[in-house]
Formats: C-alpha cells, sequence, structure tokens
C-alpha cells in the first residue's frame, strides 16, 4: 500500500487523476441515492443561472444540471467499465489462442482480426447500435466492445509468441505441466501488467464511443446521458448561442473531460504499480 | 511478389467480407427494411410486380427471395458499380452521392493526419530527449488526455469558442457560397478558410498518440547499438539526429495507415458538428433517416479506401525498410 501512494505522489498529476476518479465514481456509485427521480421541469426557472439551488443552473426545461451530470455519471461509467472490461476478455482470449494454438489457428483469428482493425470501428459500433438496439447495460456495453478488441488481440498474440520462447516455459514443458497450465500460470501472468493498462485505455474509449452515439442522436434517447446533454446544447435548444444558456453546454463537456483526465492520469501511475520492471528503472 | 499477391489476395478476400457483413447487418435491422418498404408501396396501391420492381431497383434485391439470392444479385450489382439508390433523397444513386462527399473527407482527413502526426513525432522526440524532466511528463499528459478527449467535445469547444464567442471561423459548410468549386483561387482560399476547424480537430485528437508511440521508439532507438557507434565515431550531431530520426519513424509508418480507419471513425462526429458535406456527416445523417443504402455505400466505400491505403502502406513500408522483404 505504502509503494502505491509512493508511486501516485511521484507526480501531482497521478494524484488529481485519482482525485477526479473518485469523484466520478463516487458520483455513479452514490448518485442514485441523491437523487433517486429524473430531474423535475421548473417552467418557472428556464436556464436559470448558477445559484446554491441550483448549482450549475437550469437547462431549457428549468431541470437542475448537476443533478442531470450526476444521473448521467452513473449511466455513462456502468456501460464504460462493462464495455471495457468485455474489450479486454476478448482481445485477451482471442489473442491467448492465435499465440498459443498453433499456426492454423493463428492465421485465422490474426486474418479476423485484421479485419476488425481496418473496419472503421465506430461507424460499425453506430450500425450496430441502430440494428441491435440498446435496450439494456449489457447489451450497449456488448455492442460497444465488438469492434474494438483488434489493438489488444493482435498485441497479446505478439507477446505470448515471444514469452512462449523464454525458458522458464520450457522449464515447465520439461516438467511434463500441462498446455493448460503453462498457459495460465506462465504465460498469462506475464502479460497482466499490459492488460491491466490496457483496460484503462479501453476504459477512455468506450467513453468516447458510448457519449458519442449519444450525443451523434442515433439511438433513441432513453437513458440520461452526458452525449444527450451535449446534443441538446449544441442543437435544438440553441444553448450555445447564450451567455444565460453556456452552462448547459459547459456542464457535458466539462463533465467528459474530466473524467476521461482522471482516467489517463490514474493509468499513468497504474502502469507502475503493476509492471515492477518500471519501478525498478527508477 | 507472391507476398504481394497474396496481400492483394487477401485484401480483395477481406473487401468481399465487409460487403457481405453490411448486406447481412443491413438485413438484421428490427423490422426488415426490404419487407417494410414492399408493404408501403402495396399499401400506396401499386400492384405487387410494381412494388417488387421498386424495390429492386432501390435496395438492389429482391424480396420474397431466399436470402442467399437476394446476396448474389446485390453483389452482382455491386461489382456493375450499382450500389441502390438513396431513399431520402429519391432517385438519387448512392455512389454519386458517397462519390461527392468522399473527396472532402479524404483531403480534411489527410491534411489532419500528415499535421497531426508531424507535430505529434517533434514532440515525441523532444519528449524522449529529455525523458527525466517535467517538461517529458507535461507533453506526455497532454498528448494522452488531448488523446482520450472524444472528437466531439474538442469540435463543439472549437465551435464555440472561434464561431460563437470571437467569430473568426464559419460554422459549417465546406466553402463560401459565392465560390464555385474548381481550380480557382477564391474557392480554394475559401475551402482552407473552412476547413481550419475541422483540420484543427483532427490534429488535437490525434497527435498524442503519435507524440507517445515516437517517444518509446526514439527511446529505444537511442540505445541501440548502431547510436553507439554512431557516439564513438564521433559523427556530427546532425548526421545522429538523422540516423535516430529514421530509424525511430519507420515503425510509425505501419500505424500511420491503420490510424486511418480511426480518423474516419472521427469523421462521422467532427464533420457532424461542423455541418461538412463529407461522408461522415452523409453517414451520420443516412443513420439518423435509416437511409439503409447509403448506410451501405458510406461503410463500404470507407472500409474499401482504408484497405486499399494499407496495401500501398506496405507496399511502401517494404520498400523504405530493407530489412522486410516484400
Amino acid at each position: 500500500m505504502s509503494t502505491v501512494w509512493k508511486i501516485f505522489r511521484r507526480r501531482p498529476s497521478r494524484v488529481v487523476g485519482l482525485v477526479l476518479l473518485i469523484f466520478f465514481l463516487f458520483l455513479a456509485i452514490f448518485g442514485p441515492l441523491m437523487y433517486p427521480h429524473g430531474a423535475v421541469p421548473d417552467p418557472n426557472h428556464i436556464y436559470a443561472a448558477p445559484s446554491w439551488k441550483h448549482i450549475l443552473g437550469t437547462d431549457y426545461a428549468g431541470r437542475d444540471i448537476w443533478e442531470q451530470i450526476v444521473q448521467g455519471a452513473q449511466n455513462v461509467l456502468f456501460v464504460a467499465l462493462l464495455g471495457a472490461f468485455f474489450t479486454i476478455v476478448i482481445g485477451t482470449v482471442v489473442g491467448l489462442a492465435a499465440g498459443y494454438l498453433g499456426p492454423v489457428i493463428d492465421n485465422i483469428l490474426m486474418r479476423i482480426t485484421d479485419m476488425f482493425l481496418t473496419i472503421p470501428s465506430i461507424a460499425l459500433t453506430i450500425i450496430l447500435a441502430v440494428t441491435v438496439g440498446l435496450s439494456n447495460y449489457v447489451m450497449m456495453a456488448a455492442i460497444l466492445s465488438f469492434a474494438s478488441w483488434g489493438g489488444l488481440a493482435r498485441a497479446i498474440r505478439s507477446m505470448v509468441l515471444s514469452v512462449r520462447e523464454r525458458s522458464f516455459v520450457e522449464v515447465s514443458l520439461g516438467l511434463g505441466l500441462s498446455r493448460w497450465r503453462i498457459l495460465l500460470k506462465d504465460v498469462l501472468p506475464n502479460l497482466m501488467p499490459y492488460i491491466i493498462v490496457h483496460l484503462m485505455l479501453a476504459l477512455t474509449s468506450t467513453v468516447y464511443a458510448e457519449v458519442g452515439l449519444f450525443y451523434l442522436g442515433v439511438v433513441p434517447f432513453k437513458a440520461d446521458n452526458w452525449g444527450v446533454m451535449l446534443n441538446y446544447a449544441t442543437g435544438g435548444s440553441g444553448a450555445m448561442y447564450s451567455t444565460q444558456s453556456i452552462m448547459f453546454l459547459i456542464s457535458p463537456i466539462l463533465a467528459i473531460v474530466l473524467l476521461q483526465t482522471g482516467i489517463v492520469l490514474s493509468a499513468d501511475a497504474v502502469n507502475e504499480i503493476v509492471d515492477p520492471r518500471l519501478r525498478a528503472a527508477r | 511478389m507472391t507476398k504481394l499477391l497474396r496481400r492483394l489476395g487477401i485484401s480483395v478476400l477481406m473487401i468481399f467480407l465487409v460487403a457481405a457483413l453490411t448486406f447481412f447487418l443491413i438485413r438484421l435491422m428490427p423490422g426488415n427494411p426490404y419487407e417494410v418498404m414492399y408493404h408501403q408501396l402495396l399499401m400506396k396501391g401499386m400492384s405487387q410486380q410494381q412494388a417488387m420492381d421498386q424495390v429492386r431497383s432501390i435496395m438492389n434485391a429482391i424480396p420474397n427471395q431466399p436470402v442467399l439470392i437476394q446476396f448474389v444479385e446485390w453483389l452482382g450489382q455491386l461489382l456493375h458499380g450499382n450500389m441502390g439508390t438513396s431513399i431520402q433523397e429519391t432517385g438519387v444513386p448512392v455512389t454519386e452521392l458517397v462519390l461527392n462527399a468522399l473527396p472532402w473527407t479524404l483531403v480534411t482527413v489527410s491534411l489532419g493526419l500528415v499535421i497531426s502526426f508531424f507535430i505529434g513525432i517533434l514532440l515525441g522526440v523532444w519528449s524522449a530527449s529529455r525523458r527525466n524532466s517535467w517538461v517529458s511528463g507535461l507533453i506526455d499528459n497532454v498528448g494522452s488526455i488531448a488523446h482520450a478527449i472524444p472528437a466531439y467535445v474538442t469540435a463543439v469547444a472549437l465551435l464555440y469558442l472561434f464561431n460563437v464567442v470571437w467569430h473568426v471561423f464559419p460554422s459549417s459548410g465546406a466553402y463560401g457560397i459565392m465560390e464555385t468549386p474548381g481550380l480557382n483561387i477564391p474557392f480554394l482560399l475559401s475551402f482552407l478558410y473552412h476547413i481550419v476547424l475541422p483540420v484543427g480537430t483532427y490534429v488535437l485528437t490525434g497527435f498524442g498518440s503519435w507524440e507517445l508511440a515516437m517517444k518509446s521508439t526514439t527511446i529505444t532507438v537511442i540505445n541501440d547499438d548502431f547510436m553507439m557507434a554512431a557516439r564513438l565515431r564521433g559523427l556530427p550531431r546532425e548526421k545522429q539526429m538523422r540516423y535516430l530520426g529514421w530509424n525511430s519513424i519507420l515503425p510509425l509508418f505501419t500505424s500511420f495507415m491503420l490510424s486511418l480507419g480511426a480518423m474516419f471513425g472521427g469523421s462521422v462526429f467532427i464533420e457532424g458538428t461542423y455541418a461538412f458535406p463529407g461522408i461522415g456527416n452523409l453517414f451520420a445523417t443516412a443513420i439518423n433517416s435509416r437511409d439503409y443504402p447509403v448506410i451501405q455505400g458510406c461503410f463500404l466505400l470507407t472500409t474499401t479506401t482504408i484497405i486499399v491505403a494499407n496495401v500501398i502502406a506496405d507496399f511502401a513500408y517494404s520498400k523504405l525498410d530493407p530489412r522486410i522483404q516484400a
């Protein structure tokens, strides 16, 4: 624990990242308790300026913006975490299989991976979202991860190929241990640092894609989401063109930027926590 | 040479697979669009034969036939360059819509890619050369945060600052309404003026990944034996830098072309925000109005463009780096 704290303290930016990340996690977990119901429209306070009652002011229908940000946080973070997890699992399994199960499977899997890497993943995700529909969180996460595992699979495969030539794998082979045991106990632990850091990066790209889907407005606005707010702020409500309503545009932008900043800055520290070699180099 | 042929073969197969994917994905859409359209036409009072012909000319597929036969028919039409006609803009061939939009996107995306590549490389070398100072950490953080912030957020922020607040750059379109597209100076100037914000967005969201990649390859190359030898031989600094730069940039070329896919993906958001008449905007509007033939056309053409670009890149890469044989 003290090493972890030391790593965070080495750069102030990492502490900032951690604080931001914890802040948004807090909003996502306790937000529904703070505001169990949807924000209530109040026709007497349309585009109210920030005040004690409405910290970030109100939107075009007089709803509290802060409340919407909090409710959006749960949606965004939960789906992003789940999506990133799916991405990691698919990428790791495909990469391990390609690197470990012989050249025929390797060839087939890598051609498929190449295809997914070439297709513009955002476009495929949008088509899928329209086709399948974003009916619930799990479905949404599955769609978001469907087109984004290619890079990880390729990296894992090349790492497996290099790790399996190392001497400790040879020792295990010589001891007559089973292939599964070698794969899970020798090869996988060596890839773990990379996988965990990639989880953080996958998180940023799922947030990107998920909020983007709502911002484009190609999917039904079922959920509270920062993308929906951004869509209304730039489009229909015209909030962009008046200083009175500008908080409605700035709030979702700030939420997305701060969340991504938090993830990226923490990833920098996580990178060093999970990879002892980086620590030794200091 | 055989390897090149194999690569070409794989690319053709890939384009075929993507075509199949787009066809079957559209068939999976809720309320099979082919049938829906057929029945709508019947309701309008057309005869069965008329409705069938109409659907066939728009969608390039015959409803009421087995899916495989539909696919073969669609593919045959595709090979003749016929992708059906748009539903929204009735009667306009998809090929025409897509080919009109593609050049705008190609120019902005490649400009953005090249500029972000150069900025990223310069920053990467700079960051690698002062690896242990706070400057390096700052550059890395700024680069990765700029990369992680979604393109539409950057686009909206730039649009707000430069259009709403300061009235410096136009908010939409690719050229002024007074100009005629073509090779004339006023049009080109107006075009450049209009693409500042879109290209700026590509650059802001793109340079970070180049910076990080360049930094890591530079640090690897700096410790290579031949760099040590160059230092020991007392080669002039510019020569050393040339060795270093060239050998660190080489590995980035493969990702250069691969990143085209991501850039095209970003164009959906960026062009949507700036109402830029490119393929990303066309795709977004087609999705919004469920204009299936146009969706298929956009997706297929973009992917084909990227696959072709990748083949060219592979070929060029084997020429640039003698260690890899074509």
